[in-house]
């Protein structure tokens, strides 16, 4: 754990669409520290996937539009760079895998061929090196026959496979930060443990810094470092993994752990949090959660929380903890 | 017997058939349904400006009789050959007849083989590609092979042909035509039915022991109906060009009849130095076929159950 | 290996279709009126040749029986015999082909070297002013009747400005190149006269060009919207999070999917176009294909229709059949 590498200031991005303007992220601070696994976790729809793609500028304008904020990457604001030096990154400093493994990669060309693709584009190397690269990284992943799997298209490899190639690829150019969206949500359960323990053994190897993204907050716990929860396109919370399961800070990550089922607990019925996702053409006024809060205080519905540190690395937006409020 | 005013029960209303209850139901959700379609198309504007060309050339047919400055088939040897000018818009063709009316008189006619060749096709082809649909297996492999064969002619050559064998007449190019679009909506439909056969309400339909053609009349056959209208819109257009080509080549309408493309096949005799004769007839053939396919476009896409929300 | 078994298998479902379609060429030729030995035999024939002809034809034998001879003979390439010509159908065919296999490549190049582009750039600038130029072409395409197009084309290139000639393949005073391939832009090289080369093609680009407006306004559309739903597919998105630029994404990675659904409706235009080259021919006086069976029509020369018909059916068959092996080199899947 060294130097900040990632720094997400005050991102705000909003969704042009017939129904209205959707305000998908508003006020979003994070970092990401080298060779750090920081888990990003909330319900689908929080917002998740678009914090990721905006690091990589992949939202499609239109209908998107990043209205406010900046992402420093070793100390470059990556949202005013040009389109060639975006590219340059990409791919090669900091990586994206995907939710489907069935979908992400192109069902015409082969495994090696796409793979080889992005090693000789940024690594600038023969096709025979880039070859060789790509069988020792798929090697390192742990698939069987790595030189067979380079001639195979997508659909005949499984699911567990594709997402291992896709890892494969991705840190071929051993980049710096990967971000992975929900890598294994679209896995069975045995798949996922193979994938992720690949996943962590071959980040901690390279140093590089992970981003994971999942609402499944089992996998958090096991594999990050730090985690943040988001809600509705703000950040609620920000803390060591461990101290964020054994004290909450904020109230929806509270309710969040208590919805979880566990297997030490009798047969109560589930704690849910009432209530339901707001919808984010028309978010609720100050903090969005309010509504949903059995810990409201007066300033909750007019003003948006600021981001506090009551515990030294532990971050929280939320009223409660503003001074004079409860510690 | 009741004990106290709460507990006085109301009568039960008397359900028939469930069946007649869904059906019912239905009714009310598509007259809605209907009423959200027409506030989408009338948002939308090539729906409007197809429709728009539509109702112009439907006018022009109703009124011909009315409105159009001479008799379509009133000679006047003196006036042969005249360039469009005050007194004859279009200008008149080989034997003084005006070609404005006759192009007024025209539209009655081509909108007429586009209705007729659609509603033969279209019910034709409806009721054999949801029957081939439903009752799948054999009857679905052999039905649909045969029109297979049909769709492998394009579509002008096999019209040609029936046209030809049948005899060179309006009515025969009709037939032809329509025949040639029967696999179109067949196609179509039996895609429907494959995907309705399997929900709930035809099971429960099964169950209550409906017979297999009152389940494609009362069950299959309206769930497809948004996508026949939308295919109708198309086909129409359709409809109009081939039978035009047909009656170009000489095997539709006949002379004196001011249909489109026969005027046109004559005109072109004369297309070097009177212009007119063959311009103006395709103009409209044009112009409405753009009509019906705009509009069915615009429906194909405000019907789409994605764009729908 | 697998894409044998693919094609195999494509050819075993064609057999009933090929099939299907003599047998419908077979019935609409029994339902013409008339008398076939007496249009062969003609007017001032007497009973007895009649009938001897009529038996000779085979035309008093049950209809499953004449089927089969009907079948057999196709099969040994008898399309039967034109009235009009007094000479086999299948001659006649030989001598028109070339002309209509000349206008046919020759349209269907310009549909897609103008088609596949446009097509591209409309998905590309979504919803600007070149899509909704290309969109407002489109409509008319499909719309257009192909034979008004040819004359007003005819009006404004020929007689308004004097440009481009009005009919046939060649200007009236010149013989046409050594016969090789039939095809007069390649014999004209071939033979190294460059003068009728010139006039072969001022001669073929109305026609070329009227007969491909339909099929282009097709193509454009269904490159433009299949290269919209690649477009917006995940891995295209992977690709650009890999860093590829934008135009390695578009002529690579989208193209190749999006060719599939453009090479089906291509191969089924090809089909589409020989119908269309009916009307064509006629209005520029082509000596194709097309314009003999239009003159056979105005005839009524019911062989040659019915033989023409028939040849069409089956170039149309076998072309969706190459169309669907093309599909599965292009898309990977197919081959299971």
């Amino acid at each position: 754990m060294g130097a900040t590498l990632l720094e997400i200031k005050d991102l705000a991005v909003q969704f042009f669409t017939y129904q209205g303007t959707v305000r998908a992220l508003e006020g979003v601070s994070l970092t990401v520290q080298q060779g750090e696994i920081l888990g990003l976790v909330g319900e689908t729809g929080c917002g998740k996937s678009v914090l990721a793609r905006c690091v990589l500028r992949l939202i499609a304008d239109p209908p998107g539009k990043i209205t406010a904020g900046e992402i420093r990457f070793k100390g470059r604001d990556l949202l005013k760079l040009g389109r060639r030096e975006i590219r340059q990154i990409r791919g090669n400093e900091i990586s994206m895998i995907f939710q489907e493994p069935m979908s992400s990669l192109n069902p015409v060309f082969t495994v090696g061929n796409q793979m080889m693709e992005v090693v000789i584009l940024h690594q600038r190397v023969g096709r025979d090196e880039a070859r060789r690269i790509c069988v020792d990284m798929l090697r390192q992943v742990k698939m069987p026959d790595p030189e067979q799997v380079l001639a195979k298209y997508p659909h005949e490899l499984s699911g567990g496979m594709r997402q291992r190639a896709m890892i494969a690829m991705e840190l071929a150019c051993r980049p710096d930060l990967l971000l992975a969206d929900e890598p294994t949500t679209a896995l069975d359960v045995t798949v996922q443990a193979q994938v992720l323990s690949i996943l962590e053994e071959l980040t901690r190897q390279s140093g590089a810094a992970v981003l994971f993204i999942s609402h499944d907050l089992g996998v958090i716990a096991q594999l990050c470092d730090r985690v943040a929860v988001m809600y509705a396109g703000h950040i609620a919370e920000i803390a060591p993994v461990a101290e964020l399961f054994a004290s909450p800070l904020h109230p929806y990550t509270s309710g969040l752990l208590q919805a979880i089922p566990r297997i030490d607990e009798g047969k109560a019925a589930l704690k849910v949090i009432p209530g339901a996702v707001p919808g984010l053409i028309d978010p609720p006024r100050g903090c969005r959660f309010h509504p949903r809060c059995g810990q409201r205080l007066a300033p909750c519905d007019r003003e948006v929380p600021a981001f506090l540190e009551p515990a030294p690395g532990h971050c929280v937006a939320c009223h409660l903890y503003a001074s004079g409020g409860r510690g | 017997m009741a004990v106290n005013g709460a507990q006085r029960s109301i009568p039960e209303p008397i359900t028939l058939n469930p069946l007649f209850d869904e059906f019912r139901k239905q009714y009310a959700w598509q007259i809605r349904e209907l009423l959200f379609t027409i506030r989408l198309l009338r948002r939308n504007p090539s729906a409007v400006a197809g429709f728009v060309i539509i109702v112009a050339m439907v006018l022009m047919a109703l009124t011909a009789p009315l409105l159009a400055p001479y008799n379509p088939i009133q000679l006047s040897l003196v006036d042969r050959l005249n360039p469009p000018c005050m007194a004859h818009f279009f200008g008149t063709d080989e034997l003084g007849r005006d070609i404005l009316s006759r192009v007024m008189y025209g539209a009655r006619i081509s909108l007429w083989i586009g209705v007729v060749v659609v509603l033969i096709a279209g019910g034709l082809g409806a009721v054999i590609g949801a029957v081939s649909g439903y009752l799948g297996k054999g009857v679905d492999n052999l039905i649909m092979r045969v029109m297979d064969v049909i769709l492998s002619f394009p579509p002008l050559v096999l019209a040609m042909a029936l046209a030809a064998a049948l005899g060179p007449s309006l009515n025969n190019a009709i037939l032809a035509v329509a025949f040639v679009m029967i696999p179109k909506f067949a196609r179509m439909v039996r895609g429907e039915a494959l995907a309705v056969k399997e929900r709930q309400f035809i099971t429960a339909a099964r169950a209550s022991g409906a017979g297999r053609f009152w389940i494609v009349r009362h069950h299959i056959l309206p769930n497809c109906f948004s996508s026949v209208i939308v295919l109708g819109t198309l086909i129409l257009g359709e409809a109009i060009l081939i039978a035009a080509s047909l009656s170009f080549i000489g095997l539709g309408a006949q002379p004196p009849t001011p249909e489109w493309g026969a005027m046109i096949s004559v005109g072109r005799k004369f297309l070097m130095d009177q212009w007119w004769y063959a311009t103006f007839p395709g103009l409209f053939i044009l112009v409405t076929v753009i009509g019906f396919n705009i509009f069915g476009d615009a429906l194909r896409d405000v019907l789409d159950p994605r764009i729908r929300r | 290996m697998h894409i044998l078994s693919y094609v195999l298998k494509r050819l075993m479902y064609l057999i009933p279709v090929l099939i299907g379609v003599t047998l419908l060429v077979f019935v609409i030729a029994h339902a013409i009126p008339g008398d076939p030995a007496r249009m062969m035999a003609g007017q001032k024939a007497s009973r007895e040749a009649v009938e001897n002809l009529r038996r000779a034809m085979g035309l008093d034998r049950p209809l499953p029986e004449q089927y089969l001879r009907y079948l057999t003979g196709l099969l040994q390439g008898d399309l039967g015999f034109s009235i009009r010509n007094q000479r086999p159908v299948r001659e006649d065919m030989r001598d028109f082909f070339p002309a209509t296999l000349e206008l046919s490549l020759t349209s269907m190049l310009l549909c897609v070297s103008v088609g596949l582009p446009l097509g591209i750039v409309s998905a590309i600038w979504r919803n600007r002013p070149i899509d909704h130029a290309s969109r407002v072409f489109s409509v008319f395409g499909v719309s257009m009747p192909v034979f008004w197009l040819g004359l007003m084309l005819l009006l404004l290139f020929y007689r308004q400005l004097g440009w481009l000639p009005g009919s046939g393949r060649l200007d009236i005073g010149i013989d046409p190149p050594a016969h090789v391939t039939g095809l007069y832009l390649i014999d004209t090289l071939l033979e190294g006269s460059t003068g009728k080369f010139g006039n072969a093609v001022a001669h073929i680009i109305l026609p070329a060009f009227c007969l491909s407006y339909v099929y282009l306004a097709i193509i454009t559309r269904i490159v433009r919207s299949s290269m919209i739903s690649v477009m917006g597919l995940d891995f295209i998105t992977t690709a650009r999070a890999n860093g590829i630029s934008e135009v390695v994404i578009i002529l690579k990675h989208c193209l190749k999917n999006s060719l599939i659904p453009t090479v089906t409706i291509t191969g089924l235009s090809i089909g589409e176009l020989l119908g269309g080259a009916i009307l064509t021919e006629t209005i520029f006086n082509w000596p194709g294909m097309g314009k003999y069976v239009v003159d056979s029509v105005n005839f009524l020369d019911f062989p040659a229709i019915m033989g023409f018909t028939l040849v069409v059916a089956l170039a149309y068959v076998m072309i969706n059949l190459a169309v669907d092996v093309m599909y599965a080199f292009l898309d990977p899947q197919i081959r299971y």
